[in-house]
């Protein structure tokens, strides 16, 4: 769980989860469930959508708990 | 059916709901609550960002586009990820430097570039003024859908727009009174914020309800609802869009514009960066904004397909929001829907308005105002030109609707502005990222963007409105279809906006790059660059936790306490860390919170500065580390709340700051000052009370001075009150001191007078009164301010007493009288020896003027006597000048003649020298008198020293080979060759030496020694004999007149004078004589005598030519003399030089002569009996035709009397007797005007010469006439030798070269040259 919390505070990981987004949500893969249909992509993006809120909301989290580990004299990775 | 009024109303409501919450949220701040300071608040302020445009218009892209118009919100959700990074660093540089808006932080990061500035606040106002229209646009088709007003309706397009105009006059309201309030664009507004942000749960809650009634109210839910739309043909559209290239351009466009602008658009920059409390706000804004974002569009594409489903027009997809429940009949919730357009129009529109008209003001405005001088007095109306540009904004975007956005729908207008403000993006990312960005290139890259956004989006719309020809869009300008705006470069399958987008960011981010790259940034752009690059690689500032005790005081303490054990004993230490914490009041706390801290660590710091000083106090906490850098960023924010409560910008708060350190450093010197004045006060209070002090020691010496004085004194002071009465005073007058000080009018007169009356003091304290004191003083006057009287008292103690009374003022140091100190003198005692002295000096006078009497007649028998000694001292001396004229005068005639021999010259030599001499010791006798009566005077005149010597020595030496003496003169040291003095003086002494020397030698010598000093100039002379000598105790005598040495015998000679008169002429020449002698082994008489040295030209005697007659006509002169032999001399004198003379022997003998001889000239005596001299010349002059007779005066008498005077006077010239014959024809030529015919000095003949004249051959005359020539040879008379050669001539031709040469030698007076030549031819055969 440490090592999570490390892996997630650090900016490289914001900039992966923000590819990662942009290959999810762009060509080709959003063709794949585009050429299903209208549900099929509009479940798709939501689902993303929602996962990645999940995400931002974990990152917030963690961005939390490391201000407060700093408050308290403990080293943290930006 | 909701009528206009009803919207109009619940509008109303709504805004002044918001408004009331705005106002109260102020004021809760203003109190120092923040209620914007909440996470949620925040996140909910940024979806304004989902405006009107996206509440209605998304829904209408949808029902065309499918899923395409998530894309607007899928972006801002990639871009939240990266505000961990992007945020957070905007909201750290905006803390650091209190940046106010979008513009300012590209300015600052620019290198304060106002350009970019306007630039960036053009392309704002660029992009929202189509976002205006689009909120106008919005509206109003809302409101004519919500109030059922078809568009064929002719009200509709004017409800429209009178519910477009409320709006914007309630944006303008709004936006003035809660976000342009005041001039402080740094300061957050949180009423308005908060406000609009609980406005977007409205919105949210309207589509969400309205989601919710379409989806399960009028469907049974999503899968319903998509498996009848899959079904319809909108379906199978929806679907073959999706798979369409333009599908996924357009999808990422809009990826794109909206990861941009849901931070780059001026409002949202406000929002997440200026309006920003604290950093992890931002973490919840990351997962608030994309889930609001997601609820928000989870039913627009069901709305969208159950409008489609529903039969309206995919046209109207913009109102399926509305127009779903109001056909089915709902009322409520088409209101509450509209309202949530309403809400989310207001909140874009006041925020926006409020940061774009900052952006006007501060970055157009005010550069132009400093541009042009005269709108200078717009800087007084800031805040009313922020109004004005709020209001312009609104206006012109609802201008711009009314134009523009008939011709498009909602999503293009929005996408028009999303692309303008795409153009920030690159720079701002440049800006975070990017060090070497720089201001040219932002410069370039916005300017290029925004130009080819202009080409690309707004000329089209402009030309689909009508304004530009259709042309340009069709065929490109000027026919260039490469350029055709929406297909540059013939690209053809990208839409509009993607187009747009696709050039606008080429050209952008590539002219950015390449200005960037191309141009160089000063030093100062580097260096902000770098810190804002570098923003977040600063510690993290921390949450707020200013009044938080979460600081353990022990721990701090016990580092304070360790720091002071470096400089302090243990307990000393211990000590000075309880006196903080005591100072401080926080000794009994366990915590505290930073603001403490920094309290204690500043208490601290005094405290040890003041042993160690405060540089090294400062370096010694600064590295201690005692604040961590947490607690340092904590209290960094602490610092920046304050700054943020005050609401002040930053500059302002400097000013302040600035202000109070000036005042403080002002109130620090006054106190100084003050402290130096008292300082200075207590110096001069000390000073006084030395002065004081040294003023009363020196009344005490004063007094005691006063009272030691022998003179009765007393003082009083101005108003006459006693207040010193000496000792002598109370002796004087037997009344005590203590009895009479403080005593005043004029009672101090009493004890001295016997009654009170005003004495000297009175006068100069009343000076009115001296007519009056005057009266009471026989003597009074003032003297320097001094008033000196004397007066007669009647003393108490002594009775009457004569006094001396003398006041002087007394003045204070502003010369004003303080007061009076008199002294009375008692001078009895000496008033009454001054009355026994007039006695006396009355009998006195009458002795003086007895004694004068007898004095008087002493004199004038003195006198008398004085002047028979003169008469008998003339007379004598007449008489013996009167032989010696004849002795010195013949002597001189027979000198003259040429045939003498050596020896006989000689002879008449010593009887020449003789005879001088006696007339010098005849002279003597009258210097002696002279001398006596002081009457001799120096002549002093430039001589020749050795031949006058050598004179003296010669006549001294006849005398001394007389006595067989052996005389010798020796000069120790070379003489000079003249020297300056009185040669007749000095002849005299030595003379009077050598003869006395001479006089008392009987045997041996005479020796003179004669030396020189060239340095002093003085003459030493000693005369050494080897005479008698002298005994000791006569040798002071010898110099007395009239003294002759005892025992001299036979050589008592002379008057004995001549020691007496050398020494008073050595005096009187300034030189000394002394002598040494010893009876029987001679004398010495040392003589030393000033005679500088002279180098004047001194006329040497020559050896004057012989007169031996005159030219011209024969002259007659009478000679008048009753001595027959001075006139026989004269008459042997003047007839052989060819003058008439006549002799008479007294004056009326010689009228007698001279009235028939008719002289010439007369050489008359002045003592005659008879007729004197005198009366003779008057009456000579008397005789008819010799008024103009010249007379010259003779006499023997040197005495200068009156006769003397009257004689000279009445002659024309004078000559003593006896006469110089030199002279004597001197003057005769002067006064009768003749020639002397001379014989020239006859000079010795050169060998040579005296054979040319031995060995001419002449035919001479016979021997018995050569004799007689030879004759006329010997007795040189050389007129009757040329008489004889003419006669010679005229008897015998022959003898004519003979005559001739005879002549010629008789004309040149050659007298040895015609001796030779007639005793050659005497001797030679004939």
């Amino acid at each position: 769980m440490t090592r999570l919390t490390r892996l997630i505070r650090q900016k490289q990981f914001h900039l992966f989860i923000f590819c990662l987004q942009v290959l999810l949500i762009e060509w080709p893969i959003l063709s794949v469930s585009a050429a299903r249909g209208l549900r099929s992509v509009f479940v798709y993006l939501f689902t993303i959508w929602a996962f990645f809120i999940l995400i931002l909301f974990l990152l917030h989290k963690s961005s939390l708990d490391e201000a407060s580990e700093k408050d308290r004299g403990v080293d943290g990775d930006d | 059916m909701n009528s206009p009024a009803a919207i109009i109303l619940i509008c109303t409501l709504y805004v002044t709901a918001i408004f009331l919450l705005a106002v109260w949220v102020e004021r809760k701040a203003t109190a120092g609550k923040n209620i914007g300071n909440r996470a949620w608040i925040y996140a909910l302020s940024l979806t304004i960002y989902q405006t009107a445009w996206t509440y209605y218009g998304s829904v209408g892209k949808a029902a065309s586009t499918g899923v395409l118009v998530l894309g607007f919100y899928l972006g801002p959700t990639l871009a939240v990820t990266l505000w961990w990074m992007v945020l957070r660093k905007l909201v750290r540089v905006k803390n650091s430097y209190l940046i106010t808006s979008m513009a300012d932080f590209i300015s600052l990061r620019y290198n304060k570039s106002t350009a970019i500035a306007a630039l960036v606040t053009v392309i704002s106002i660029f992009s929202l003024i189509p976002y205006y229209a689009l909120q106008f646009k919005a509206m109003g088709s809302t409101f004519s859908v919500i109030t059922n007003k078809l568009p064929a309706d002719r009200a509709a397009p004017y409800l429209a727009l009178i519910f477009a105009a409320i709006f914007a006059v309630f944006t303008i309201v709004f936006t003035i009174i809660l976000g342009v309030r005041r001039l402080a664009p740094a300061e957050r507004h949180q009423g308005v914020v908060v406000a609009m942000s609980i406005g977007t749960l409205v919105k949210l809650t309207a589509f969400l309800a309205v989601g919710c009634y379409v989806t399960y109210g009028l469907f049974d839910g999503f899968g319903d609802l998509f498996a009848r739309f899959e079904q319809s043909p909108f379906g199978a559209s929806i679907n073959r869009s999706q798979t369409t290239l333009s599908f996924y351009t357009g999808w990422t466009t809009y990826l794109i514009l909206s990861m941009c602008t849901v931070l780059f658009l001026p409002w949202q920059f406000h929002l997440g960066v200026i309006e920003n409390f604290q950093e992890k706000h931002i973490g919840t804004a990351m997962w608030g904004l994309p889930l609001f974002m997601l609820l928000q569009n989870l039913f627009v594409v069901p709305i969208a397909m159950a409008g489609l489903l529903a039969g309206y027009p995919v046209e109207q997809g913009d109102t399926f929001v509305l127009r779903l429940p109001m056909a089915s009949g709902q009322t409520f919730l088409p209101a509450l829907v509209f309202l949530g357009g309403f809400s989310a129009a207001t909140g874009m529109m006041v925020i926006s308005s409020m940061t774009v008209s900052t952006m006007m003001t501060n970055h157009l405005l005010l550069p132009v105002i400093a541009s042009f001088r005269r709108l200078d007095v717009l800087k007084q109306y800031l805040l009313q030109c922020r109004w004005l540009s709020v209001a312009l904004l609104v206006l012109a975007g609802y201008w711009f609707e009314g134009i523009v956005g008939q011709y498009l729908i909602l999503v293009d207008i929005g996408i028009i502005s999303s692309v303008a403000m795409l153009q920030v993006a690159p720079v701002i990312i440049g800006a975070l990222f990017w060090k070497r960005g720089n201001a040219a290139g932002a410069l370039w890259g916005m300017a290029s963007g925004l130009a080819l956004w202009i080409y690309t989006l707004i000329l089209p719309a402009f030309i689909r409105a009508g304004f530009v020809s259709h042309d340009i869009l069709d065929n490109g300008p000027l026919g260039i279809s490469w350029l055709r705006p929406e297909h540059i470069m013939g690209m053809a399958t990208f839409e509009p906006a993607s187009h747009a987008v696709f050039w606008t960011l080429i050209a952008n981010t590539g002219c950015y790059i390449i200005g960037s790259l191309y141009s160089s940034e000063d030093e100062a752009e580097r260096a902000i660059a770098r810190e804002i690059v570098d923003a977040l690689a600063a510690p993290p500032i921390p949450e707020l936790v200013s009044g938080e005790a979460t600081i353990d005081l022990a721990v701090k303490k016990g580092e304070i306490e360790g720091l002071y054990r470096h400089y302090f004993p243990g307990p000393r230490s211990s000590a000075m860390v309880e006196e903080c914490v005591s100072a401080l009041g926080i000794a009994g706390k366990a915590q505290i919170s930073i603001a403490e801290l920094a309290e204690f660590y500043h208490e601290a710091e005094i405290r040890l500065a003041s042993a160690i000083g405060a540089a090294a106090a400062h370096q010694a906490l600064f590295k201690s580390e005692i604040i961590s850098p947490v607690e340092e960023a904590k209290l960094k924010r602490v610092y920046a709340d304050m700054i943020a409560e005050l609401k002040m910008p930053a500059s302002e708060l400097k000013t302040k700051i600035d202000y109070h350190r000036e005042r403080e450093k002002l109130l620090t010197l006054q106190a100084a000052e003050l402290e130096e004045k008292v300082r200075e006060r207590d110096r001069e209070i000390a000073e006084r009370r030395k002065v004081e002090q040294a003023l009363r020691n020196s009344e005490s010496r004063l007094a005691d001075i006063i009272n030691f004085l022998p003179d009765a004194t007393m003082v009083v002071d101005a108003a006459g009150k006693i207040i010193i009465w000496n000792r002598a005073a109370e002796e004087f007058t037997g009344v005590k001191a203590v009895e009479m000080l403080g005593k005043g009018n004029q009672e101090y007169a009493i004890p001295f007078y016997g009654e009170r009356r005003p004495i000297l003091l009175d006068l100069l304290l009343d000076p009115s009164r001296e007519q009056e004191i005057r009266q009471l003083y026989p003597h009074l006057e003032m003297k320097n301010g001094i008033a000196i009287g004397e007066s007669t008292t009647q003393s108490l103690k002594q009775g009457k007493a004569y006094t001396l009374g003398m006041a002087a003022p007394l003045y204070d140091a502003e010369g004003k009288v303080i007061g009076v100190i008199e002294s009375v003198r008692d001078i009895t005692e000496r008033k009454e020896a001054e009355e026994e002295l007039k006695k006396h000096r009355a009998n006195l006078e009458e002795l003086v003027k007895e004694r004068t009497s007898e004095l008087l007649i002493a004199k004038e028998r003195a006198e008398v006597a004085s002047q028979a000694k003169s008469s008998f001292l003339s007379s004598m001396s007449h008489e013996l000048r009167t032989p010696l004229n004849a002795i010195l005068g013949y002597t001189q005639i027979i000198r003259r003649q040429e045939y003498l021999r050596e020896q006989q010259l000689q002879q008449l030599e010593i009887i020449r020298g003789s005879g001088e001499h006696l007339l010098s010791l005849i002279n003597d006798i009258l210097d002696m008198g002279k001398i006596e009566s002081e009457k001799v005077e120096l002549e002093e005149t430039a001589f020749d020293l050795s031949p006058m010597l050598r004179q003296v020595f010669n006549i001294a030496k006849v005398k001394a080979e007389e006595k067989k003496l052996e005389f010798r003169y020796e000069e120790s040291t070379p003489l000079p060759q003249s020297v300056r003095g009185d040669q007749r003086k000095l002849k005299q002494i030595l003379l009077n030496l050598l003869t006395n020397a001479v006089k008392y030698t009987r045997e041996g010598g005479v020796t003179t020694r004669v030396s020189y000093r060239d340095e002093s100039g003085i003459l030493g002379c000693e005369v050494v004999d080897t005479g008698i000598g002298m005994a000791a105790d006569h040798l002071k005598l010898i110099f007395e007149p009239f003294t002759q040495l005892p025992g001299a015998g036979e050589t008592r000679e002379g008057v004995g004078l001549g020691l007496a008169i050398t020494k008073r002429l050595v005096e009187l020449m300034h030189g000394t004589i002394s002598v040494q002698s010893e009876p029987g082994r001679g004398s010495t008489f040392i003589l030393q005598l000033p005679l500088p040295e002279t180098t004047v030209e001194i006329g040497r005697e020559r050896s004057r030519p012989t007169v031996t007659g005159y030219q011209g006509t024969r002259r007659k002169i009478l000679v008048v003399d009753d001595n027959a032999v001075n006139a026989s001399l004269l008459v042997s004198l003047l007839q052989p030089l060819g003058f008439d003379v006549f002799t008479a022997g007294s004056g009326p003998e010689a009228l007698d002569l001279a009235a028939g001889q008719k002289p010439d000239l007369v050489l008359l005596d002045m003592v005659m009996p008879g007729m004197d001299g005198v009366t003779t010349a008057r009456e000579l002059r008397r005789l008819r035709g010799l008024e103009e007779i010249r007379i010259i005066g003779t006499s023997a008498t040197v005495s200068d009397t009156e006769l003397r005077h009257a004689f000279v006077a009445s002659c024309d010239d004078f000559i003593s007797k006896p006469v110089d014959v030199d002279l004597l024809l001197e003057k005769i030529q002067g006064q009768l005007g003749i020639v002397w015919e001379v014989a020239v000095p006859e000079k010795e003949l050169t060998p040579a010469e005296a054979a040319t004249v031995a060995g001419e051959t002449f035919e001479v005359p016979p021997q018995e006439q050569l004799r007689e020539l030879h004759k006329l040879a010997l007795f040189g008379d050389m007129r009757r030798i040329r008489i004889w050669a003419e006669e010679l001539e005229g008897r015998a031709p022959q003898y004519r070269p003979f005559a001739e040469k005879l002549r010629e030698l008789a004309s040149r007076y050659q007298a040895k040259a015609l001796l030779t030549l007639v005793e050659q031819h005497m001797k030679e055969p004939q």
